[in-house]
């Protein structure tokens, strides 16, 4: 059905953007051909639309950023391995969380029972004081030894003491009077303890060390 | 793999909207294959840019969207029930994309600037020219064109520049872009008329008028 009425040039140009896209009504399209055959404005304007869409259809392409495919690969990729990570994860957890609570009540627990256990069945530690002593063996002699110096010591009217270093080989190194009275008498003896005595020197984790020792003497009368 | 591509293959060719071969290759999709997902970035990341190039108007921001849009491809991929062409529902996702920018920019006044890339500074800004060698004149007639032309888009308002590009660009029919846009038929054919009358006065000066019969 042809529409041979005429249509304003508002009318006219509200159908000419569906017109060049041939989205009107048979209708439509005679009554703007119809209109635009009397009117030399509307047919301009007809003709800038179609200049438009040219225009628009024929415009340049801004160059793609040439590593834009690869990084939307690898950016995809990534985000799909991260994906199927997630959900073996959810699975997991799925699988695993009834577990959980009971799992962690029970190492508790056992913890709490075993604890309880050796508590009693271990005895109390005690601190031995004499620890360090245990591996310290002090210097030691023969009997022989001093009792034949003592047998030959100078008559004392007092008790005579005396402090020797004993070196690492069980020999006096040094010898000093702490108690009684010195005389040339005395000072020969001591030379001659100096001399002759042989201790088993101390030792510290088996091995000879130098120690300190203090020897008295007395006169016996009678 | 092999039952779940035959599941979504299955339930894809029941919508009837796709034909065979894009049944297959939704269904490969669906069943996360490297290879399918390689083809999908090959064939739309081109178009993608150039889409969202014309909306944002920076080459930057474009293809952070481009990336964006595949990413979001991917993660809806098992919900697309072949109700539209494949096409049409990247569209789809990539104008939401698109749009959800242009709206935060908005709301930061970033609108208000036109970025046209390197344009200031006088570097980048190259075409893709269709002839192998144009002249030096048409190249700069080219450029301008280019460059008024997307001067131009940046003055509608989004959703009138995603109509015209989508119509006088894409190529896409009416349907399709009210598919992709979520609006009615009516509302594209009247949208469009306004932003082409906005468009042809902002584009006066490149629009030649010649006799034509009718």
């Amino acid at each position: 059905m042809r529409v041979l009425s005429n249509i304003s040039c508002e009318a006219a140009l509200e159908l000419m953007s569906p017109f060049i896209d041939s989205m009107v009504s048979v209708g439509e399209a005679d009554s703007l051909r119809s209109h635009l055959s009397n009117c030399k404005s509307c047919k301009r304007q007809l003709q800038s639309f179609v200049s438009l869409r040219n225009v628009m259809a024929g415009a340049e392409l801004r160059p793609v950023p040439e590593d834009l495919q690869l990084e939307t690969r690898v950016r995809l990729s990534h985000a799909r391995q991260r994906n199927t990570r997630d959900r073996w994860q959810t699975h997991f957890d799925n699988i695993l969380r009834p577990f959980a609570m009971p799992a962690v009540v029970g190492i508790i627990l056992t913890l709490l029972g075993f604890g309880i256990l050796l508590g009693g069945l271990t005895a109390p530690r005690q601190v031995i004081a004499s620890e360090e002593a245990g591996f310290y063996q002090p210097p030691s002699t023969p009997d022989s030894t001093l009792r034949r110096l003592g047998g030959v010591s100078p008559d004392l009217d007092n008790a005579l003491s005396v402090q020797s270093e004993v070196n690492t080989v069980g020999k006096i190194d040094e010898i000093s009077i702490i108690a009684g009275e010195r005389s040339p008498g005395v000072d020969r003896w001591l030379q001659e303890l100096v001399l002759f005595s042989q201790f088993k020197p101390a030792t510290h984790w088996g091995l000879p060390v130098r120690s300190r020792i203090i020897l008295s003497f007395v006169t016996v009368r009678g | 793999m092999g039952v779940r591509r035959e599941i979504a293959l299955n339930e894809i060719e029941r919508s009837g909207v796709l034909d065979a071969q894009e049944a297959v290759f939704v269904a490969r999709l669906q069943a996360n294959e490297d290879a399918a997902y390689d083809e999908l970035v090959r064939v739309y990341h081109a178009s993608m840019f150039h889409v969202a190039y014309r909306m944002l108007s920076d080459s930057n921001d474009a293809a952070d969207a481009v990336q964006e849009i595949f990413l979001k491809v991917f993660r809806n991929i098992q919900r697309f029930r072949g109700d539209s062409s494949l096409k049409t529902w990247i569209y789809r996702i990539a104008f939401s994309e698109i749009l959800n920018r242009l709206r935060w920019w908005k709301r930061r006044f970033r609108s208000s600037t036109v970025s046209l890339d390197d344009d200031h500074e006088g570097n980048g800004h190259h075409l893709h020219l269709a002839s192998a060698s144009p002249s030096p004149l048409q190249a700069l007639e080219l450029k301008e064109r280019e460059k008024a032309i997307q001067h131009a888009l940046t003055k509608l308002s989004g959703e009138h520049r995603s109509i015209v590009i989508l119509r006088d660009i894409e190529g896409f029919s009416y349907s399709e872009i009210a598919e992709i846009l979520g609006i009615s038929s009516g509302t594209v054919k009247s949208r469009l008329a306004r932003a082409r009358a906005d468009m042809k006065k902002s584009l006066a000066r490149h629009l030649s008028i010649q006799g034509m019969d009718l």
